[in-house]
């Protein structure tokens, strides 16, 4: 059978390049964006799962993005938590922000710990060389970090307004990227026996949804969240997330629309008198409709595919040149971006494949 | 109503143009009828109407007055799905720039005809059998770019054959070809008529052209001055008295 949409598509390769590059432009930028969204939330959210902790105890009102939290909460809480039935280890963490690394802008958390509880809550930091925090102002930084900034065991970093001493390397993909002993961020943060949450471990016999609500009515106003809900907690609770993810996939229909909408508008254009001879054959104006969307269709779905490889090969470049950042290629999003390109191809398409459908045979049969 | 033989008929059909203020009569009142099997040269300088009674005839285009049938079905009440229907599934046409799509190949040309149809697909070998009638069953995969501008014509006779037309109409087919190809064209067009029984109606500039058909109307000013049977119909078929009276 003759298939028109293909071979004008074969034949107006300019056209149809175009067109194809802006969909998958539009479905990459999604897949990217909203990836590096996901990847973010759901790396910082895993590794604070890798700690191996099963409860996140915090102040009235705080965010489930740990890191964001202050220091409002009393180390002597840590006591009364052990009281409760099934808690079986807690260890208090302070948090705080790294804003340069070695001169260059970057945002990093920091845990303040106690190495002696931090490892009753889970498996520890796993130094893989150097040592752990033995010495006042000692950090450990983890793998990625390291090698992200060059950071080499006895290097000086300057974290809030100090010096440190690198005295470890600790494997990546548990807790945070740095680690300092909580006394140093008390006393260079002057919040002396503070503390931005607990980390709480159950007993193995200890189911965590009762011991969660146990301490959830025991310390009314606080806020109690199991590791395992951690993930939704914090996509919950990211704010703008939603509302950015929606002006992305906006953005990303609106230039398929537009795309295919000049592509196919100048389509028209330039094959009116084509049109005229499909009148003239008998097509009817559904026909014509048809062909053009088809034609459209073919594009963005070509347009889809290529941005799928796109979103791989600019999540490649992103983990290169940003290697503490997360690209997760979440496998919906797949469906929605390529469903953003293809529906705002096909509403581009609409107007002209109407307006070709309109045209009059004789001036289309005249048209040169 | 119109008449049992008769595949084509138009009565008093006026078309008027608006071209700025002024209004300009393409047709004024014209009577054709074309029966079933006949080869109608329509003649006429440029500018007498020739063009828009043939786009008329093939429902591209409106009359302001006047009536048309074609199959003894009134072109002039029908909407447009169904004067669309009767273009597809009554008329072949023809036109002086061959009209394929670039894109297909010859064999594409021909399906595409075929699938606006909706008819079933043609086979290769019907695709090839149709095309032997043109003598192009070996360019069945060329595009129209590559073929020869008498071949292109050829292949557009083809493709206005596919459905089985009650009527082609061919607007100058030889217009744009050389003395060689114009006879070619002219040669299968009459053969058409002659062995198929297939009904043509031709606008024609060239008066030799014109007396493959079996009968010369000839047009001035939006009329039909005159219309007689040609020389080869005078001699080869006498008692067809295809001499109609406008």
């Amino acid at each position: 059978m003759a298939n028109l949409p293909l071979s004008n598509i074969f034949n107006r390769k300019t056209r149809t390049i175009v067109g194809i590059l802006a969909v998958a432009l539009g479905v990459a930028l999604v897949m990217v964006l909203v990836g590096l969204a996901h990847g973010s939330l759901d790396e910082t959210a895993d590794r604070l799962k890798n700690v191996g902790a099963d409860i996140v105890f915090q102040g009235p009102d705080s965010s489930p993005f740990v890191g964001l939290g202050s220091a409002t909460l009393s180390e002597k809480l840590g006591p009364k938590l052990l009281e409760v039935p099934g808690v079986s280890a807690m260890a208090p963490v302070m948090v705080n922000r790294a804003m340069q690394i070695k001169d260059k802008n970057k945002y990093v958390n920091i845990f303040g710990i106690r190495e002696e509880s931090y490892s009753t809550v889970g498996q520890g930091i796993e130094i893989v060389s150097g040592r752990g925090l033995r010495d006042p102002l000692d950090v450990v930084v983890d793998t990625v970090l390291a090698k992200a900034d060059r950071i080499l065991v006895g290097d000086t970093l300057r974290l809030i307004n100090r010096d440190f001493k690198v005295s470890g390397i600790c494997r990546a993909g548990a807790g945070v990227r740095i680690y300092m002993s909580l006394s140093d961020m008390q006393q260079v943060t002057a919040s002396d026996g503070k503390a931005t949450f607990f980390f709480i471990k159950v007993d193995e016999d200890s189911d965590i949804a009762g011991v969660a609500a146990e301490l959830e009515m025991r310390f009314e106003g606080y806020k109690v969240t199991a590791l395992e809900y951690l993930t939704e907690a914090m996509k919950e609770n990211a704010l703008g997330l939603r509302e950015f993810v929606r002006v992305l996939s906006f953005i990303s229909a609106l230039v398929s629309f537009l795309v295919i909408l000049l592509a196919m508008y100048t389509t028209i254009i330039e094959r009116t008198r084509e049109i005229g001879i499909l009148k003239a054959l008998g097509a009817t104006k559904l026909f014509i409709i048809r062909l053009v969307m088809a034609e459209s269709f073919l594009i963005c779905a070509m347009g889809v595919l290529v941005g799928f490889a796109f979103s791989y090969m600019g999540r490649t470049m992103v983990l290169v040149m940003f290697p503490t950042l997360t690209v997760a290629m979440v496998p919906r999003w797949f469906l929605y971006s390529g469903l953003v390109g293809i529906v705002g191809g096909l509403l581009g398409a609409v107007y002209p494949a109407y307006r070709a459908a309109k045209l009059d045979p004789v001036e289309a049969l005249n048209f040169e | 109503m119109t008449d049992a033989d008769s595949v084509l008929k138009t009565v008093a059909l006026r078309k008027n143009y608006r071209s700025g203020v002024l209004e300009v009569m393409a047709l004024c009142g014209v009577n054709l009828e074309v029966e079933r099997g006949e080869f109608v040269s329509i003649m006429g300088p440029s500018g007498c109407g020739k063009t828009t009674l043939l786009q008329i005839l093939g429902g591209l285009a409106r009359p302001t007055s006047g009536r048309i049938y074609i199959d003894g079905i009134d072109l002039t009440v029908v909407n447009d799905t169904e004067r669309t229907r009767i273009r597809r599934e009554k008329i072949g046409f023809v036109f002086q720039r061959f009209n394929l799509l670039s894109t297909l190949t010859v064999q594409g040309n021909i399906e595409i005809a075929r699938h606006i149809y909706g008819g079933p697909p043609l086979d290769r070998e019907e695709i090839s059998d149709l095309l032997e009638i043109v003598s192009l069953r070996h360019k069945l995969e060329y595009k129209p770019l590559e073929l020869s501008v008498g071949e292109q014509q050829r292949v557009a006779i083809a493709r206005a054959l596919v459905n089985k037309p009650a009527i082609i109409l061919a607007d100058e087919p030889t217009g744009n070809l050389d003395s060689r190809n114009s006879e070619q064209v002219l040669r299968l067009l009459s053969d058409l008529n002659r062995e198929k029984n297939q009904t043509i109606v031709m606008i024609t500039h060239d008066s030799q052209g014109a007396q493959k058909g079996s009968r010369v109307v000839e047009m001035l000013d939006g009329q039909i001055l005159r219309s007689e049977a040609t020389a080869l119909l005078k001699d080869g078929e006498e008692s067809s008295s295809a001499v109609r009276s406008l």
